[in-house]
């Protein structure tokens, strides 16, 4: 179903149908994108109900002032800003470290197929401000242009350039010998 | 996405959008706002609790339908023999000055 269609139905009231279609067409999106953010196949999945859950429930107010997939993915990503505060205020009451509890668990991800530096690489990106972090994941790993992501994250190009660069300059120091 | 170091279990995203992926997602939307109407009447007795908790510490006046300002509390206690007349300004001292023991 393409976009148009998708709008065209949830503009007509027909949200079941607009869902649908909505879940066919961008859940794999959708999905890898959360992944790039959280890593671990469980965390991505258990966020992409969530994300899911939330689409069914702003579908009413959806008005196609934004493009589809800009407003998708704008939901995805708080989503996964969210998860991510929230599992770091969990590992501080817990007194674990956040940088430990990941780790762990990526060790332990059957899903995760990485070598080494790759390993590295995310725990690394994992301490990125929030900003460079977004920027970081959705340029690096999911190859958006910066348009689309200037769209997405309400940022300008250049802004984001920025802190792409500044992202690149800690990621080098975190991981020196590789780069 | 060859930069992601990640697969996926077999058949996961032909899963996705089958009526029984669809069907637990409805399920945990319906868990969801069950979770968040019960957070909420646990708000809603707390508050009321508190608020119970703080009127029965409150000190009370006299006479507890009072409404009136505080020069007129003056002159009603100055009228009930409360307040001496020799120490009018007893009113506006601190509690002690009343105690039995105070000099």
């Amino acid at each position: 179903m393409s976009d148009e269609e998708i709008m065209s139905l949830c503009l007509g009231g027909d949200y079941e149908s607009a869902f649908n279609g909505l879940v066919h067409s961008y859940s794999e999106r959708l999905y890898w994108h959360l992944r790039g953010f959280v890593s671990i196949h469980e965390d991505a999945d258990d966020l992409l109900q969530e994300v899911l859950i939330k689409i069914w429930n702003a579908l009413p107010r959806f008005r196609g002032e934004a493009h589809l997939y800009t407003w998708l993915y704008r939901i995805a990503t708080n989503e996964a800003l969210n998860s991510l505060r929230r599992q770091k205020l969990k590992n501080m009451l817990s007194l674990s470290s956040d940088d430990s509890v990941f780790a762990s668990r990526l060790e332990a991800d059957p899903y995760f197929n990485g070598d080494e530096l790759q390993r590295q690489l995310l725990a690394a990106v994992r301490k990125l401000p929030e900003k460079q972090r977004l920027v970081f994941v959705m340029r690096y790993f999911e190859d958006m242009d910066y348009r689309q992501i200037s769209e997405i994250l309400n940022t300008s190009e250049g802004a984001l350039k920025a802190s792409y660069h500044h992202a690149c300059m800690k990621i080098r120091n975190e991981i020196p010998l590789h780069f | 996405m060859n930069r992601f170091p990640f697969t996926v279990p077999e058949g996961y995203f032909e899963n996705i959008g089958t009526p029984e992926y669809l069907q637990k997602v409805r399920r945990r939307r319906a868990a969801g706002q069950m979770v968040r109407r019960m957070a909420l009447t646990c708000v809603t007795v707390a508050a009321a609790a508190a608020v119970a908790v703080i009127a029965m510490l409150s000190p009370r006046t006299a006479d507890s339908g009072y409404d009136g300002n505080i020069e007129e509390l003056y002159i009603e206690y100055l009228c009930s023999d409360l307040i001496p007349e020799t120490v009018p300004d007893a009113f506006y001292m601190p509690e002690e000055f009343f105690s039995e023991t105070s000099e």
